[in-house]
């Protein structure tokens, strides 16, 4: 069995095979047909202008491209222009919605009361809910949140932004100078919420289909379904939203009442602690390896990381950290039960300070202290006594590879431990000392390190026959170049001051 | 290559908008695909002129629209119909159980993950590549790569391509019995490596 690639299935052939032939066909009768609909069922004003908007930007993408702002406003002007020809250019039904709202069934879900029926902020406000296709909602420009980007906006441009423009403000696709960053409203961990998720709390809108509640919500889906990077399921999910209609007739209070609710009452909710997280992530890992049959191979493993990451919303590496932190915990909490310390203690601090056994793993290579533990158990008791009894932050233990690093500082740690029984508070000085100590030591270890890098680059290029350059990339060579230029005045400079204070360079 | 390039394509693609024919699609594909809301068709028309541009001028843009839009449709029905029948199939801790399912429901687009889609493709250029009949091979290994872009590729263009690579001057009906005869034969061999279920035997 081949666990590398991954499995063919029966859905994916049949979907392919199918795409080949939908592909491959000619669809004469098809063009006829959407002819003929054309001219005998046109589309109501505001989709035919919203299917134009999308197929004229689509057009003009590529005139678009490298315009000033005022260049790419007129683009827009003419696009409008345009759609609002096309669009005149018929008699058009009228638009079958529900107030500005246009619901649709889905997920089982036709229009309906919402119940129970909603109070906010103590005012009762009868709503109906249903799902709606995002595309059809437009922001609220009186959104609190807007205002300040709404009045840079038209203070700029002399007008309101349009709906789509709104939408592009809070996508940070269009740049605002008080807006420096490339997301100002940070709607992509919204969106990829949403595209696991979709829409979890429903966007409360006016009769008129007007979000009062929900903006940040809508333009995060919106993201999603322009935004490339995500996939067909994710966008469908993120373009069918529950939203909550308030009636005709809904006064300002009510809506201010609306929103006070949604954006100032606290919901308590308490996050979960990391080592619970982090259990339940281990615990969905390790049932996932052992369920494999056959070989696993890294590349399994790596498809199963990157598949409880997804059902967890983390990333894979972080299923990785979670795997060693609740690793290490178990070993720290198994020694000090062994050692006859009292469990509930035992559990109360390997929880309390659960982030300590990540960094537990701090370092590189074979100077992790994890990699020492692994082997050396009189090590671990000490490490595991300190952690439990002087220790009192997850910096120190992430400083612990450096000091056992060296002999020297090992030694004070080793004395701090010896301290402990007696003076938990001296021990902590003690361990304090030997961290500094371990890192100006490190300093000094790094000046060798470049002593003996230069060592070895004499040796090596006093013994480099000229041939060897031959075959070197010029790009690298120039590289070399340049470099050993500069490394030549850094070194004539260092003899001329050398030479200053009467040191015999010689040369 | 099929396409006539001219120096009017804008104009050409401008005409088919304001000809309306990009709203006879939304509605052709209400009518034979519904369920849908309104933006998910009109995104499926907008997606052929996004293709279309990229691709530059072709001999029938309204059938390259029209192909584009259908296969856009039928993508969203079968999405909705599976995460339907998924919801169906539910147990009662909300849990997907597999044995519980007929066979072929997913609840995501099969092939939305790229490697997936690649092993397939991989799999049914292997049993082309091993056909004898030149053609056949050469019509069907068209079709695949124009898969693998999810691109359409009519039957005038195939015919011209086919001609190039053949070699000869074949008619455009005899590529289009080639293009039948090879998807079925492909077909076929998915079926008997158990790759497909055979809907003979097992409806």
């Amino acid at each position: 069995m081949n666990n590398a690639k991954p499995p063919v299935s029966p859905a994916a052939v049949e979907e392919l095979i199918e795409a080949a032939t939908v592909l491959s066909e000619d669809h004469g009768d098809l063009v006829a047909e959407a002819v003929r609909a054309a001219s005998e069922y046109p589309l109501d004003d505001e989709r035919a202008a919203r299917l134009y908007t999308k197929i004229l930007t689509i057009l003009n993408e590529h005139t678009a491209d490298n315009l000033a702002d005022d260049e790419r406003a007129a683009v827009a002007a003419r696009i409008r222009h345009q759609v609002e020809d096309i669009v005149a250019s018929v008699e058009r039904p009228a638009s079958e919605q529900t107030g500005g709202v246009t619901f649709i069934e889905h997920e089982g879900l036709t229009r309906r009361e919402v119940l129970p029926r909603q109070t906010f902020n103590g005012k009762f406000v009868p709503m109906t809910e249903g799902y709606v296709d995002v595309e059809t909602l437009k922001l609220w420009k009186g959104n609190h949140r807007l205002t300040l980007v709404v009045s840079e906006f038209e203070a700029r441009n002399g007008r309101s932004p349009s709906s789509d423009e709104l939408i592009e403000l809070m996508q940070g696709t269009i740049h605002l100078p008080s807006l420096d960053k490339s997301d100002p409203f940070n709607l992509k961990p919204l969106a990829d919420s949403i595209a696991r998720k979709g829409v979890e709390v429903p966007p409360i809108v006016t009769y008129d289909g007007e979000p009062k509640d929900g903006n940040r919500r809508i333009a995060a889906s919106l993201l999603v379904l322009h935004d490339k990077g995500y996939a067909a399921d994710q966008k469908q999910r993120a373009r069918y939203i529950r939203v909550w209609q308030a009636p005709q007739g809904t006064t300002e209070d009510q809506f201010n009442a609306i929103v006070v609710s949604r954006n100032f009452e606290s919901e308590y909710k308490e996050r979960w602690p990391e080592f619970i997280k982090g259990r339940m992530v281990v615990e969905e890992y390790e049932l996932r390896k052992e369920q494999i049959h056959g070989r696993i191979t890294a590349s399994v493993v790596k498809q199963i990381r990157a598949d409880v990451a997804k059902d967890f919303a983390i990333k894979p590496a972080e299923v990785d950290r979670y795997a060693k932190m609740v690793y290490w915990a178990d070993d720290f909490a198994a020694y000090h039960k062994e050692q006859g310390e009292d469990h509930s203690a035992v559990d109360y601090k390997t929880e309390k300070n659960v982030q300590w056994f990540y960094e537990l793993d701090a370092g590189k290579g074979n100077d992790k202290l994890t990699r020492q533990l692994d082997n050396d158990d009189e090590l671990k008791a000490v490490v595991y006594d300190l952690m439990f009894h002087v220790l009192d932050s997850g910096a120190q233990v992430r400083d612990l590879h450096r000091v056992i690093a060296d002999a020297e500082t090992a030694g004070m740690l080793l004395k701090a431990h010896e301290t402990a029984s007696r003076n938990a508070t001296d021990a902590l000085d003690m361990v304090e000392d030997a961290i500094t100590e371990a890192k100006r030591r490190n300093v000094r270890r790094r000046a060798i390190g470049f002593e003996d890098f230069l060592k070895t680059m004499v040796d090596r290029l006093g013994t480099t026959p000229p041939d060897q350059w031959r075959a070197i990339d010029t790009k690298l060579l120039l590289e070399v170049q340049r470099v050993m230029t500069s490394t030549l005045g850094s070194l004539e400079g260092q003899v001329l001051v050398r030479n200053a204070h009467g040191e015999n360079v010689g040369g | 290559m099929s396409a006539k390039p001219t120096t009017d394509w804008n104009e050409n693609l401008k005409q088919i908008v304001t000809g309306r024919f990009p709203e006879g699609l939304v509605r052709m594909l209400e009518r034979r695909y519904p369920g849908a809301s309104s933006g998910a068709y009109e995104d499926a028309v907008a997606t052929g002129f996004e293709k279309l541009a990229k691709k530059g001028p072709i001999e029938n843009p309204k059938g390259y629209l029209t192909t584009v839009a259908k296969r856009e449709g039928l993508r969203h029905a079968k999405l909705r119909a599976d995460e339907r029948l998924a919801r169906l199939y539910d147990n009662e801790d909300g849990e997907h159980e597999d044995e519980s399912l007929p066979r072929g429901v997913e609840w995501d687009d099969p092939v939305h993950d790229e490697a997936a889609r690649n092993e397939v493709i991989a799999l049914m250029r292997e049993i082309t590549n091993g056909w004898e009949n030149h053609s056949l091979k050469q019509t069907t290994l068209l079709i695949i790569e124009a898969l693998k872009y999810d691109e359409p590729i009519e039957n005038a263009e195939l015919t011209e391509r086919l001609n190039e690579i053949l070699g000869d001057d074949f008619d455009s009906a005899t590529v289009r019995q080639w293009r039948k005869r090879g998807l079925d034969r492909l077909r076929n061999a998915l079926i008997e490596a158990d790759h497909l279920p055979d809907k003979e035997t097992t409806s």
